[in-house]
């Protein structure tokens, strides 16, 4: 399915692939679940992604979306095209980078809107 | 009336303020005969640059437990090399101090670099690359020949900033339309006669154009994804107000899955705030 982002894998998911640190040694082998201990030294190790059985990025990004107001996420969507009106968005890291610029762009909207309101 | 990047740089020749501590710093660095506790004299011997990287080891950027209160300490736990690097880095930025611009805020500009040589570094310590501060230092580096654009041809980049706006079109395009030449070339010969390591020249030569760094690929791909990361992140600016195209090629030798990327941008935005402050306070 490929690998999501460690913050998006939760305890009781599946590996679909052994976890290795960056040495090339395997932290936790592939099939077996994960916890929230596992997670944790996963942290400690610097790893940042996991493959997940069942879990695929587009799915992650799908979710991260629906949270999100729809009116928001147009207005962010729109400056975020702008932005990259140069960049090729066919090419999967800059779709990526897009995709996080978007979730940043209603993220700071959100905490102006807030501290807006709080002042 | 044409002008050449040879034009440009008549200047910055005499600037030679800034390497004779980085210089000295390497020579004891690559004296065998030198000791650690040379190299910390060294350094000590001028107190701002000990007050400056003293900060920075005690900041965000190393995290350590606990303080590091002296330079001889610094330079055990950072190491030799590493401090020379963030010492040349904050020397550049002190060598601009004062500069006013009205093309770009400096404050923006600087905050697009530092955030820029975050990116680097963390990008350089996921391939466990055992020198990111390099690596920080080229990231800082990359769109100096900006600087000497907008000081030495304040009015022309005015008009360069305009020509992109209106185009639209990418500021480095516009660059080359007006000029000639971009501000990568600007900061490429800069660098290069100011003396410093090759790398960092390549690196700045060919940050827009990762497929074109002979020598440097690697350090090159890293500080191209990284300026166009820092971009996507809108962490200031150095003029341009568009995220620039990504090199396929450099992408593929960097080998970075997609999904890595959110904790790079993790990792950049907890050193963010710090590393301004630090590399600020009284550049």
């Amino acid at each position: 399915m490929g690998k999501i982002s460690l913050n998006d894998v939760r305890a009781g998911m599946v590996l679909a692939a052994d976890v290795q640190d960056r040495n090339g040694r395997t932290l936790l082998g592939k099939g077996i679940e994960i916890s929230e201990k596992h997670i944790r030294v996963f942290r400690m190790w610097g790893i940042t992604e996991a493959d997940i059985r069942g879990v695929a990025m587009e799915d992650v990004a799908a979710q991260d979306a629906a949270a999100i107001d729809p009116a928001a996420r147009e207005k962010a969507e729109e400056a975020i095209r702008a932005a990259f009106r140069f960049a090729d968005m066919e090419h999967a890291g800059t779709k990526e980078l897009a995709r996080l610029a978007v979730l940043r762009y209603v993220r700071t909207m959100t905490e102006a809107q807030d501290g807006h309101q709080s002042t | 009336m044409d002008i050449s990047p040879r034009d440009l740089l008549k200047g910055y020749v005499e600037v030679s303020s800034l390497p004779t501590i980085h210089f000295r710093l390497e020579e004891a660095i690559n004296n065998p005969k030198k000791s650690m506790s040379d190299i910390a004299k060294v350094i000590r011997d001028d107190p701002g640059l000990t007050a400056r990287l003293l900060r920075i080891v005690n900041s965000a950027f190393y995290n350590f437990p606990s303080r590091v209160e002296t330079i001889s300490q610094a330079v055990t736990i950072v190491g030799t090399q590493q401090l020379s690097a963030l010492a040349l880095a904050t020397s550049v930025m002190k060598m601009f101090k004062g500069i006013e611009s009205h093309v770009v805020s400096m404050d923006s500009f600087w905050r697009h670099s530092i955030a820029c040589g975050l990116a680097a570094r963390v990008l350089a310590t996921m391939r466990r690359d055992t020198t990111p501060e390099r690596f920080f230092v080229a990231g800082m580096l990359h769109d100096i020949g900006r600087l000497v654009l907008f000081t030495k041809l304040a009015a022309k980049s005015q008009e360069i900033l305009r020509r992109a706006h209106n185009g639209p079109m990418l500021l480095y395009e516009a660059e080359r339309e007006a000029l000639g030449f971009t501000h990568a070339v600007i900061g490429g010969m800069l660098l290069q006669i100011w003396k410093l390591p090759a790398s960092l020249e390549e690196i700045a030569m060919f940050h827009h154009d990762p497929a074109s760094a002979s020598r440097f690929p690697m350090e090159t791909a890293i500080v191209h994804l990284s300026d166009i990361i820092v971009h996507a992140m809108n962490l200031g600016s150095s003029g341009e107000m568009y995220v620039p195209p990504l090199d396929p090629g450099a992408w593929e030798k960097l080998g970075l899955h997609p999904s890595a990327l959110t904790s790079v941008e993790e990792q950049v935005d907890r050193q963010y705030h710090d590393a301004l402050q630090t590399m600020m306070a009284d550049a």
